[in-house]
């Protein structure tokens, strides 16, 4: 069994169902097993839909028993949802204490897409607090654990989705990205974790951090398996005003197409990344090697390319996001969610439930999201950081003028331990340093394991960022399966968890 | 300052008055949601996740309401920008679900227009944005209430120069905008539903002063009467304080329309910062030539050129022309009627009298498209029989409410009240007195014919004399030689 769901691609499992050799409630308890034997030890889940996924299980195999659901290749296949993607009747916490018992009356456009498609929703997945954070340690829960060293982070803020599919609690799973929140986890477990371009996928139903930087994005254990689901959820919403009617293609059979004719594209790999101070020498090496290795093993022309005004990336960030959180958390007032602090004046009950109900980080990014905005800086900072976006675009679109992708390490380090940067909030926020240029232009990007440092006798993963043009995830998809084929470390999980 | 001055008169100072309203858009929807924009009485029952704001959920605007922006603009003369956005106005109240509304702020949709009132003096407008209402609070002794049921809603929020000099101008500016925006259709202008909310700016200045005296705002009135005596009020109180040497403060005041004076509602207004920015859910706000041209649709001729219409073409009082210039269904309704018939004025005044009568009593409502080609149609009949002398004005009138009344055929509720002509009666007369004097008759063929002069004095007698003596003759001889 175990075998059948580590190294078949996803839509075989699914065919395996649509053929009835396997029943979709075989599939939901092979995965809700893994989940009871594993996730005490990672602390993924803030809540398994058991009962919900049983009943899921039965509706999908009736379904699929009437002819239905054929042209899907996610029927039958349970997927995690990181808990900040509204689900109806399930309890969305945002791993926040003021969202504790918010029971959403409506599902998000993704989740939606999935139970058409005949997904199974199996769990809500831990992450940092509104996802603000880069290693799952501001959930007001609990953190949540590296399956390949349990003293490291997942990386974050996505770190419950990244880590359950490492461990192969599922095979699928959703995290959003705001800068870097897919792709850092994803690289830090050693899988693949796929930003789409914003507005590919409907954020409708995604809870907000900061909306002109937040996307939605798949992670799985193959690059097939995050073209597959991106398949189903991407695509034109009429709820998302920034979701426009750009066609979806079938990602996979356009990656085969390129596959057989060996189609040769040009890649970037952005020298201000791989030689930056402070990435790590091992780091550098895997992506190197597996750069020059495209070259030699694919025939891609490799060319060093810039990208100046990514010195500014963080700075730019750290005055966008946290400006439109501030005004995207506001509604966390005491009067709709969350225990409100009784008190007998209005303004005094707001300050105190915001105070005890919100984390340390997001009252750092509401301050500074508040001040950045005030009259009198709003020039100085949001608006100056509005026409740098503009500038590092320019750069972005420069480089597409001579390559195809642009590749690079996504992060600058191994996974850190836990407790190792949490008080250090500016150490932490350089930890995406890799990751937010491409988020503040919207382009697409996707995290794909290049290859295993060993430290202290346990593997530790690499991952690789591959960037394209916007709505070109076909290009980005089939340079990452082309890295997968080179490193070899597709469909890996640690040894303990076999 | 020339305040504490012994000798001055009230009508050394001069009023400088500006305002700014909200107007509810006639939509279908809500501004964002497809929530109905017009919401029943219960609280909160009209209400989605998008317009209560829940995490996860995103705007889409309302084209419609866009349109009925733009509408609104042109009718005002302004600017409109091909491109402006929306922006997150940032500020908590339990009423405002997200704590921030979507509201226009750096770039309007549309700016630098103006509204000319009778006078002929124009009122110049600053700019007009769209933004979405925020819900009611409702106080109990010792709870609050939230009602989100019009959160949501569309508005356009109108900002004046301050151009008005006075309570009276202050109160023509409004009923003509209040007229146009309802004639147009951008708004249903109902007052009492407060789809027109207007806050004034109020403040005084010695007569030719260039500089303009401390303001203070009227917030929270809701007819165009209490505003007009609000600013009447305020206005001798401001002078009334300078008179004594004192000095304005600057605050919001409310007016008790029945003590008819502003109160202090909040002093040392709490400096705000909306801390606004670009709303990063929705698209920048463009105006196309799609739009425009939905817009101008909506744009007829205006109360005051269909009033002088009125009164040029149709030749009808300039009384008549006022009223039936109210509202456009009326006014079309007469126009259309008017064309058909030969005197226009005897139309209007049985539309103002009859036709109205009959429409607020509830017996028929012309605004209805069925029962108006039905009414205009009888209406059509009526007038003509009564431009014929057929029947009478006070039977037009019987006639008609009859026929709407109890569904009777119009032709058949005119005719039972015929008026006789002056010919049937003379032949009705002939025939009587020839059927009363049979021997006479006899003698008269036998060949007596001076007994005609007989026959014509009985006649005459029988018509009062109202008859020609000649016709009447004539009218005999014919009959007798039957
Ligand atoms: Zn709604």
């Amino acid at each position: 069994m175990l075998e059948i769901f580590l190294k078949k691609r996803v839509y075989e499992i699914s065919h395996l169902v649509k053929k009835k050799e396997l029943s979709v409630k075989e599939v939901v308890e092979f995965f809700l097993d893994r989940i009871k034997k594993i996730d005490s030890k990672l602390n993924a889940f803030l809540y398994v839909c058991e009962k919900e996924a049983i009943l899921q299980a039965e509706e999908i195999q009736k379904k699929i028993n009437s002819g239905e659901l054929q042209n899907s290749k996610i029927a039958g296949i349970p997927i995690a949802i990181k808990d900040n993607i509204a689900t109806y009747k399930i309890r969305t916490t945002c791993g926040s204490k003021i969202l504790e018992n918010w029971i959403p009356p409506y599902d998000a456009t993704v989740i939606k897409r999935i139970k058409e498609a005949g997904g199974i929703i199996i769990g809500k997945t831990n992450l940092d607090e509104f996802a603000m954070g880069s290693s799952t340690e501001n959930s007001a829960f609990f953190p949540t654990k590296n399956p390949w060293d349990l003293d490291r982070v997942p990386g974050g803020s996505s770190g419950g989705s990244a880590s359950a599919v490492a461990s192969l609690m599922v095979r699928l799973s959703l995290g959003s990205d705001t800068g870097g929140s897919i792709r850092q986890p994803a690289g830090f477990c050693g899988i693949v974790g796929l930003c789409p371009t914003y507005g590919r996928v409907s954020r409708f139903g995604l809870v907000a951090f900061a909306s002109s930087l937040d996307r939605i994005g798949p992670f799985a254990l193959y690059v097939d398996d995050v073209a597959d689901i991106l398949y189903h959820i991407a695509g034109y919403d009429e709820l998302d005003s920034t979701c426009p009617d750009v066609p979806v293609p079938d990602y996979s059979k356009e990656i085969s197409v390129l596959e057989e004719k060996n189609h040769k594209v040009k890649v970037g790999v952005i020298k201000d990344f791989v030689e930056a101070e402070g990435v790590d020498k091992r780091v550098k090496d895997v992506i190197v090697s597996v750069a020059n290795r495209l070259g030699r093993e694919f025939g891609f022309e490799l060319e060093y390319v810039s990208l100046p005004t990514s010195k500014y990336a963080v700075p730019i960030y750290y005055i966008i996001a946290p400006a439109e959180a501030s005004s995207n958390l506001a509604r966390y007032d005491g009067v709709k969610y969350g225990v409100r602090e009784d008190s007998q004046e209005l303004s005094e009950m707001y300050v105190r439930t915001r105070t005890n109900r919100f984390g340390d980080e997001v009252k750092r990014r509401i301050f500074i999201g508040t001040f950045v905005l005030s009259s009198g800086y709003y020039d100085a900072y949001y608006l100056k950081a509005q026409k740098a976006i503009t500038l590092l675009r320019r750069d972005f679109d420069e480089i597409f003028r001579k390559v195809d992708v642009v590749i690079c390490p996504t992060s600058p380090e191994l996974p850190f331990k836990l407790g190792e940067k949490s008080q250090d909030p500016l150490k932490m926020y350089l930890s995406d340093v890799f990751t937010i240029p491409s988020s503040l232009a919207g382009l697409p990007a996707i995290s794909v394991p290049a290859g295993f440092v060993e430290e202290n006798g346990k593997p530790l993963p690499v991952g690789l960022q591959i960037i394209g043009k916007q709505f070109d995830e076909v290009s980005v998809l089939y340079v990452a399966k082309c890295v997968e084929k080179i490193s070899g470390c597709a469909g890996k999980i640690p040894q303990d968890l076999i | 300052m020339t305040g504490g001055s012994v000798g001055v008169q009230d009508s050394d100072y001069e009023l400088v008055c500006g305002l700014e309203i909200h107007i509810q858009l006639k939509t279908k929807t809500k501004l964002f949601c497809s929530c109905p924009r017009d919401s029943g009485g219960i609280p909160n029952s009209n209400i989605c996740p998008i317009c209560v704001g829940l995490p996860g959920v995103l705007p889409v605007l309302n084209k419609n309401a866009l349109v009925l922006a733009v509408r609104a603009s042109l009718l005002l003369n302004m600017q409109i920008n091909k491109k402006s956005y929306f922006e997150r106005k940032n500020y908590f109240y339990p009423d405002l679900p997200k704590n921030y509304q979507i509201s226009q702020y750096r770039i309007p949709l549309a700016q630098n227009g103006y509204l000319e009132i009778n006078s002929g003096k124009k009122i110049r407008i600053q700019r007009l944005h769209i933004e979405e209402d925020a819900g009611k609070m409702i106080h109990l002794e010792n709870m609050s209430l939230v009602d989100f049921s019009r959160s949501g809603v569309p508005l356009v929020e109108i900002v004046t120069y301050p151009d008005i000099s006075s309570p009276e101008e202050a109160y023509e500016f409004l009923t003509k905008l209040h007229k146009i925006m309802v004639w147009c259709d951008v708004s249903e202008g109902n007052m009492e539903e407060g789809h027109l909310r207007c806050d004034v700016n109020v403040s005084v200045k010695p007569k030719n002063s260039p500089t303009l005296g401390t303001k203070v705002e009227i917030k929270n009135v809701n007819s165009f009467r209490f505003i007009r005596e609000a600013i009447e009020y305020e206005m001798k109180r401001q002078i009334g304080i300078i008179k004594d040497g004192g000095k304005i403060v600057q605050e919001t005041r409310g007016y008790d329309p029945i003590a008819k004076k502003t109160f202090q509602m909040r002093t040392k207004e709490y400096a705000h910062d909306y801390r606004y920015f670009p709303e990063p859910d929705l698209l920048p706000i463009v105006v196309d030539d799609e739009i425009i041209e939905a817009a101008r649709k909506g744009i007829y001729e205006l109360p005051e050129e269909k009033k002088k219409k009125m009164i040029e073409k149709y030749k009808i009082s300039e009384y008549s022309a006022d009223v039936l210039s109210s509202e456009r269904w009326l006014a079309e309704f007469f126009e259309e009627l008017a064309d058909k018939v030969e005197n226009p004025n005897l139309l209007a005044s049985f539309i103002l009298e009859e036709v109205m009568r009959c429409h607020n009593e509830g017996l028929i409502n012309i605004k209805n498209s069925e029962d108006r080609e039905k009414v205009k149609k009888y209406v059509y009949e009526v007038i003509k029989a009564q431009e014929k002398g057929v029947i009478t004005r006070n039977s037009a009138k019987e006639a008609f409410r009859e026929a709407i009344s109890q569904n009777i055929d119009i032709a058949e509720s005119i005719g039972k009240r015929k008026v006789e002509s002056e010919e049937d009666k003379i032949i009705k007369a002939i025939e009587d007195v020839i059927r009363e004097n049979p021997k006479e008759v006899e003698r008269f063929k036998k060949g007596e014919k001076k007994l005609l002069g007989f026959f014509i004095g009985e006649v005459m007698k029988k018509i009062d004399k109202k008859g020609a003596p000649k016709v009447v003759k004539e009218m005999l001889e014919k009959k007798l030689q039957e």
